[in-house]
C-alpha cells in the first residue's frame, strides 16, 4: 500500500513509536499502582493510544486503527475506575503494544496483519467486566473524518484531542524535543533500536543544545573574519590574538555537537523492567531490577548498540544465576533476588554494572568444560586463578546451559555479548563468587569519535593507543631489564607481579625501525630505560614495547582508506596538533600476533615451574637480623608474616610468646638456636608465622629484605649446622637456608612427642621407603632424614626409574614422591602403582612446593594417600610412620585370612 | 580492456577530454581532469611500514586522513625520494580521494578522442589494464590511466 504523503508517516511513525516506548514504562506503572489507579497516568497512555487511533484512521492504517481502539476502550475502564489493572490484564495490554509496535516497523503491509488475536484478548477484558454498557463498542472501522470522541463514552480529555485533519505533532510536547537528523550517524552494528521506514535514524535534541551551537558557529564565524583580515593587513599581534579564541569556540562547539548525540543510559535500562517482569513470570522467579545511574549519558550509537548485549546478560541472569525463590530461602537468601543495573562515568569512559546475587558461576565445571571443549588444556586448567577461569565463559563456542532454553540459550553465547562490546571499543569482564553471585562489568567510551589515547613513538611513526586498552605502563631501569625481561623458546615474557606476560615490540607489528635490542649482552648498548605498555583486550593481558611514550590526547578518530583494509593493526588514524597524522594501534587486531605466544607460553610457563621445582628452585624470604648475615626462608612453609610492636612480646618461663587472637604464639629467636649475630630489638619486628605439628609457631626478624627465586641446589655445604639447611649465595652475599622445624623442634622440645621412628622387623629388617625426587638437593636431604629414622631408603631421580624399580621386584613399603618430575610425574606414578593388582596397597606420600588446592585434588585423584609439603619433615616422619604401620597392620590381617 | 578503450571511441567524434599530465620517470602520463579534486604541495607523507607497498602513505587533506598511492610502483619503478617538484595529485575515484604521488606535473591538454591510437603492447612494464588509451604528443607517447583501476591496484 504506497502512501499518499510518506513524510506525514514518517512523522506518525516517529511519534508513535516515542509515545509506545514510554507506554511500557507507563503499563508497568499502571500495574504496580494496581487498584489506587494513578488517574493520570492513565490519562496519559489513554491520550497517546487515542491519538495513534485518530491518525492512523486518518492514514488508512486499519490494523492499527482497531487494535489502538480496543486498546483504548480497556484504558477507559480503567480510568473510569470500573476495572482494576491486574498483571494479566497489563499483560494483554503490553501485548497489543507491542504489535502496535511491530506494526509500525512495517506500515505497508500492516493492514494485511492479522492482529484478531489481540483483539479479542482484550475485547474478552472488556466482556468479562459486568458493566456491559461501555464494553459494547462498535467494531467497525472509524472513518477518517469520524471524530474519535464521539465513540467515546467519556469526553474528559477532549482539549487534547488532535482533530484528525491537524498534523500529529500536536503531541509532541514542544520545547523539548526537535526532531533533528543526524547525517554523520555512524552505522550501528545489530541495533535493535527501531529504524524508521527509510532507514535514516533521527536523533532528539533539546532545543537549547541547538541554540548553543548556533551560538557557537555565529561565534566561529566572527572570529574567522577577524583572522582573515588581520591576515590580509599582515597585522601578526591581531592574527595571535584570534588564535586562543578560535581555540576556544572549537573547543567548545566540539564539546556541544559531542552533546547532540549523546543519550541517557536509561533509555536501554528502562527497556529491562519489563523483560525483567516477563521473565519473572515465564520463569516462576522473584526478581527485583534495581536501576542506578540512568541519567549517565553515552553516544546514542553505543546506547543503541548496547541494547542486544544487555538483553542478553540480563536474560542469562534471571535464566541462571537467579534461584527459584524455594531455593534461594534454603541457601539462606531472600527469596527475592535484586538484579542491579548500573552506569558509572569514570574519566572518559562508562562503566556499566549488571550484577545478581544469584547463583554465581561455578568455575570448576567451566574448566571441565572448557576442557571437553578443547578450548583449554587440562595444564592451563590447573593453573588458572578463578577469575580467569570465569572469563571463559567468553569464548566461542562455550555455553554453561545444559538446556538451551528458549530464555537464554539460543545458540548464540557471551562471545557474541564480547565481539558486540568489543566493536564498541568496550572491555567487557566478569566476577563471580559460587552461590554469592556475578558481576559483569562493561567499560564503554563514551563515544567512538573522539577517543582519550596514549601517543608513543616507533621508529619514526607516531602511534595512538586508544586508552580503554592500556592497564598499565611499566617502565624498566637498565639495571631490571635483565630480571624482569625472560626468554621463552624465542619469545620474550615480562615477569609482572608473579605473571609471565608475552611481549612484543611496536617495532615488529608495525615493520617500524627496531632500535631496540632485547638479546644485547653488552649492558651499555641497552637503552638507559625501557617502556612498556601493559595492553588488555578480551581478557588477555600482553606487554608492548614503545621506542618513546608521550602522554595521553583526546584523539579524533579519523577512517583509512580502503588500501589499508589488511592491516588488522590499525585502528583508524589521527591528526595530530602538529598536523602530522598519526596511526591509531587497533590493540584486538595485534592480540593475536601476542596470543599465538601466549598459548605456547602458557604450557611453557607450566613446565618452567616444573623447570624449577626440577632444579630445586625455591622462592624463599630473604632476611636479616644483623647487617652482616642474610637468612632465607622458603615461601612454601610460611603461613603469613605479621608485623607486631616489640611492646607486645611478652616472656613466660624464659620462653619468648606473643598473644594473638586469643591464644598465644610461642617465638623464636634465631640466636638463641643456631650461631647468630643480633641487633637490639627496633620499635616494631616482623614474625614469620609457620605450622609445626598441627601448631602455630613464629620467628623474629628484624628486616626482611625480600622474596627471590634461589637454586638451593647450589648448596655448598659450608654450614652443617642444626637448624640450617644449607648455604646458598643470593647476590653475592653467603646466605644460610632456615630450616623452621629444625628450629622449632631445638627450641620447643615438648612440642615433639618424636615420631615413631621405624621398628625393626623382626621377619624383614627396616622398612623400606622407595624415594622418587628429581631434585638433587631434596633427594639428598630426604634420604638423610629418612635414613636418620631408621628406614631404608631407594633413591630414584624420577618417577620412571622408581617405576622401573617396583617392577623389577624391589620390595617396598611405602613410596615417597614428588609431583613435578620429568619422563614420568608424580601423578603418573602414583596412578600406575594404584591401578596395578601387585602394588594396589602401596601407601603413597606425595611430596611438592605446589600447594594449590587443585594439585591437592589431583593428587588425590591420582590414588596418592597423603600429600605433604616438601620441606616440612616432622610432618612427613610423622606421615610416613604412621602409613607404614597401617600397611603392616593390613598385610598381618591379609597374610591372617 | 577492450570493452573500456572501446567505449570513448563509440562515442561521438568530437569528444573531447581534458587530461593533466605529469612524468613518472621517463614516461608521460595523463588523467582525465574530471576524476582530479586538487594537485597538493603538501608532501608531509607518513609512511606506513604494514600498508601495501605502493601506498606511499598518509597525509593531512584539511582534516581527513588521504591515502597517498606511490605511482612509480604501480607502474613497476623503483620509488624516489619525494623532491621539489614532486606533486600529490588528488583525485577522486572508486568512492573516496585517493593521492598520487607523480615526479613533475607539466601541463592540462585537451584531447580529441578521435586522435587516441590504439595502445601499443610494448609500453614495458606495465599492466596493459591500467591504460585508457594512448595518444601521440609533441613526438612523444601519452598514456593516459584508467584511474579507477589504477587506484583500486593492489
Amino acid at each position: 500500500m504506497p502512501f499518499e504523503d510518506p513524510e506525514l508517516v514518517e512523522e506518525f511513525v516517529e511519534e508513535s513509536r516515542t509515545s509506545l516506548a514510554d507506554i511500557e514504562q507507563q503499563f508497568l506503572a499502571i500495574e504496580s499502582a494496581g487498584e489506587n489507579v494513578d488517574h493520570d497516568l492513565v490519562n496519559t497512555v489513554f491520550r497517546a493510544i487515542h491519538s495513534m487511533k485518530g491518525t492512523a484512521g486518518f492514514l488508512g492504517l486499519t490494523t492499527v486503527n482497531k487494535l489502538a481502539h480496543v486498546l483504548e476502550s480497556v484504558l477507559d475502564e480503567v480510568r473510569n475506575d470500573k476495572l482494576v489493572p491486574t498483571s494479566d490484564i497489563v499483560d494483554v495490554m503490553l501485548a497489543a503494544a507491542d504489535q502496535l509496535c511491530s506494526l509500525l516497523d512495517d506500515l505497508e503491509s500492516s493492514n494485511s496483519v492479522d492482529v484478531s488475536e489481540h483483539i479479542d484478548a482484550l475485547k474478552q477484558i472488556l466482556d468479562s467486566m459486568q458493566s456491559g454498557d461501555c464494553a459494547a463498542e462498535p467494531e467497525s472501522v472509524d472513518s477518517p473524518t469520524a471524530t474519535p470522541e464521539i465513540q467515546q463514552p467519556t469526553s474528559e480529555v477532549a482539549p487534547t484531542e488532535p482533530t484528525p485533519t491537524t498534523q500529529p505533532e500536536a503531541e509532541t510536547p514542544p520545547p523539548q524535543a526537535e526532531p533533528v537528523k543526524s547525517s554523520a550517524e555512524a552505522k550501528a552494528p545489530n541495533s535493535a533500536a527501531s529504524s524508521t521506514p527509510k532507514g535514516e535514524t533521527s536523533l532528539r535534541v533539546p532545543i537549547s543544545v541547538v541554540d548553543n551551537l548556533m551560538n557557537l558557529v555565529g561565534e566561529l564565524v566572527l572570529s574567522r573574519n577577524q583572522l582573515l583580515q588581520s591576515i590580509s593587513t599582515e597585522q601578526l599581534a591581531a592574527i595571535k590574538a584570534v588564535g586562543p579564541r578560535i581555540n576556544q569556540v572549537t573547543a567548545e562547539l566540539q564539546e556541544a555537537v559531542m552533546q547532540t548525540r549523546l543519550q541517557p543510559v536509561g533509555n536501554v535500562f528502562n527497556r529491562f523492567t519489563r523483560v525483567v517482569r516477563d521473565l519473572n513470570k515465564k520463569l516462576n522467579k522473584k526478581c527485583k531490577l534495581v536501576l542506578e545511574g540512568a541519567d549517565v549519558e553515552i553516544d546514542k550509537t553505543i546506547v543503541e548498540a548496547l541494547s542486544d548485549p544487555m538483553t542478553h546478560l540480563v536474560r542469562n541472569s534471571l535464566d541462571h544465576a537467579i534461584e527459584i525463590p524455594a531455593d534461594r530461602v534454603s541457601k539462606g537468601k531472600a527469596e527475592e533476588g535484586i538484579l542491579l543495573l548500573s552506569a558509572v562515568q569514570e574519566a572518559g569512559s562508562v562503566k556499566i554494572i549488571i550484577k545478581d546475587d544469584g547463583a554465581g558461576i561455578d568455575v570448576e565445571r567451566v574448566k571441565k568444560k572448557a576442557v571437553e571443549k578443547g578450548i583449554l588444556t587440562p595444564e592451563r586448567a590447573e593453573i588458572m586463578t578463578d577469575r580467569e577461569a570465569a572469563r571463559l565463559i567468553f569464548e566461542p563456542g562455550f555455553s554453561t546451559a545444559a538446556v538451551v532454553s528458549d530464555v537464554s540459550g539460543r545458540g548464540v553465547g557471551m562471545d557474541v555479548v564480547r565481539t558486540n562490546i568489543e566493536r564498541l571499543n568496550g572491555v567487557v569482564d566478569v566476577d563471580t563468587q559460587l552461590n554469592v553471585g556475578t558481576t559483569i562489568s562493561i567499560s564503554l567510551p563514551l563515544t567512538l569519535a573522539i577517543m582519550p589515547a596514549l601517543l608513543v613513538r616507533s621508529g619514526h611513526q607516531f602511534i595512538a593507543i586508544p586508552q580503554i586498552n592500556i592497564g598499565e605502563l611499566v617502565r624498566l631501569r637498565r639495571d631490571d631489564i635483565a630480571d624482569r625481561i625472560g626468554c621463552i623458546k624465542g619469545a620474550k615474557v615480562l615477569r609482572s607481579r608473579g605473571s609471565l606476560l608475552p611481549l612484543i615490540k611496536l617495532s615488529g607489528v608495525l615493520h617500524t625501525e627496531d632500535s631496540i635490542n632485547l638479546d644485547e649482552t653488552d649492558p651499555e648498548k641497552m637503552p638507559r630505560e625501557l617502556d612498556i605498555v601493559i595492553l588488555e583486550v578480551g581478557g588477555s593481558r600482553f606487554g608492548l614495547i614503545a621506542d618513546e611514550l608521550f602522554g595521553s590526547e583526546e584523539i579524533v578518530v579519523k577512517p583509512l582508506g580502503q588500501h589499508f583494509a589488511d592491516c588488522d593493526s590499525l585502528a583508524g588514524a589521527t591528526i595530530l596538533g602538529s598536523g602530522e597524522v598519526a596511526m591509531i594501534l587497533d590493540v584486538k587486531g595485534i592480540a593475536p600476533e601476542a596470543q599465538l605466544q601466549d598459548a605456547a607460553n602458557d604450557l611453557e610457563t607450566v613446565s618452567s615451574d616444573k623447570k624449577d621445582a626440577q632444579a630445586g628452585i625455591e622462592t624463599v624470604l630473604l632476611f636479616r637480623n644483623h647487617p652482616d648475615e642474610q637468612f632465607a626462608v622458603p615461601m612454601s612453609l610460611i603461613q603469613r608474616i605479621d608485623d607486631v610492636k616489640v611492646s607486645r612480646i611478652d616472656s613466660v618461663a624464659g620462653q619468648k610468646v606473643l598473644q594473638n587472637r586469643g591464644g598465644s604464639m610461642p617465638l623464636l629467636s634465631l640466636e638463641d638456636s643456631i650461631n647468630a649475630k643480633n641487633s637490639p630489638l627496633e620499635d616494631r619486628v616482623s614474625v614469620v608465622v609457620f605450622e609445626v605439628m598441627g601448631r602455630e609457631a613464629g620467628l623474629i626478624v628484624q628486616e626482611v629484605k625480600d622474596l627471590c627465586k634461589v637454586d638451593l641446589e647450589s648448596d655448598d655445604s659450608l654450614h652443617r649446622e642444626r637448624g640450617v639447611m644449607g648455604s646458598i649465595v643470593v647476590e653475592g652475599k653467603p646466605t644460610r637456608v632456615i630450616s623452621l622445624s629444625d628450629l622449632a623442634e631445638l627450641a620447643l622440645p615438648d612440642w615433639f612427642v618424636e615420631p615413631p621412628t621405624a621398628a625393626e622387623d623382626d621377619e624383614s629388617g627396616p622398612p623400606t621407603i622407595l624415594l622418587a625426587e628429581d631434585s638433587n638437593f631434596f633427594r639428598k636431604q630426604l634420604v638423610n632424614f629418612l635414613e636418620s629414622k631408621g628406614y631404608e631408603v631407594l633413591d630414584c631421580e624420577d618417577g620412571q626409574v622408581a617405576w622401573e624399580r617396583l617392577q623389577d621386584g624391589e620390595k617396598v613399603d611405602m613410596v615417597v614422591t614428588d609431583l613435578e618430575m620429568p619422563r614420568l610425574d608424580g601423578f603418573e606414578l602414583s596412578r600406575n602403582i594404584k591401578q596395578h593388582p601387585d602394588f594396589r596397597s602401596l601407601p603413597v606420600i606425595a611430596l611438592t612446593s605446589l600447594s594449590s588446592d587443585e594439585h591437592r585434588q589431583r593428587a588425590l585423584d591420582c590414588g596418592v594417600d597423603e600429600y605433604q609439603m616438601k620441606l616440612n619433615q616432622m610432618e612427613l616422619q610423622c606421615s610416613v610412620a604412621r602409613m607404614i604401620e597401617q600397611s603392616k597392620a593390613t598385610r598381618k590381617l591379609e597374610m591372617a585370612t | 580492456m577492450s570493452t573500456i578503450i572501446d567505449e570513448p571511441a563509440t562515442q561521438a567524434e568530437s569528444e573531447e577530454k581534458e587530461v593533466i599530465v605529469f612524468r613518472i620517470g621517463d614516461l608521460k602520463i595523463g588523467i582525465d581532469i574530471d576524476c582530479v579534486r586538487e594537485i597538493n604541495g603538501n608532501l608531509a607523507i607518513a609512511s606506513v611500514p604494514i600498508a601495501p607497498s605502493h601506498v606511499r602513505g598518509v597525509t593531512n587533506l584539511r582534516g581527513e586522513v588521504l591515502t597517498v598511492l606511490d605511482l612509480r610502483r604501480i607502474l613497476n619503478m623503483e620509488p624516489i625520494e619525494v623532491t621539489q617538484e614532486s606533486a600529490n595529485i588528488v583525485v577522486q575515484a572508486n568512492g573516496e580521494a585517493v593521492g598520487l604521488l607523480v615526479d613533475r606535473v607539466e601541463d592540462v591538454l585537451k584531447l580529441r578522442d578521435a586522435d587516441a591510437q590504439p595502445p601499443t603492447s610494448n609500453v614495458d612494464r606495465i599492466a596493459s589494464e591500467l591504460f585508457e588509451s594512448v595518444y601521440q604528443v609533441d613526438k612523444e607517447l601519452l598514456i593516459v590511466l584508467n584511474v579507477e583501476e589504477t587506484v583500486a591496484r593492489t
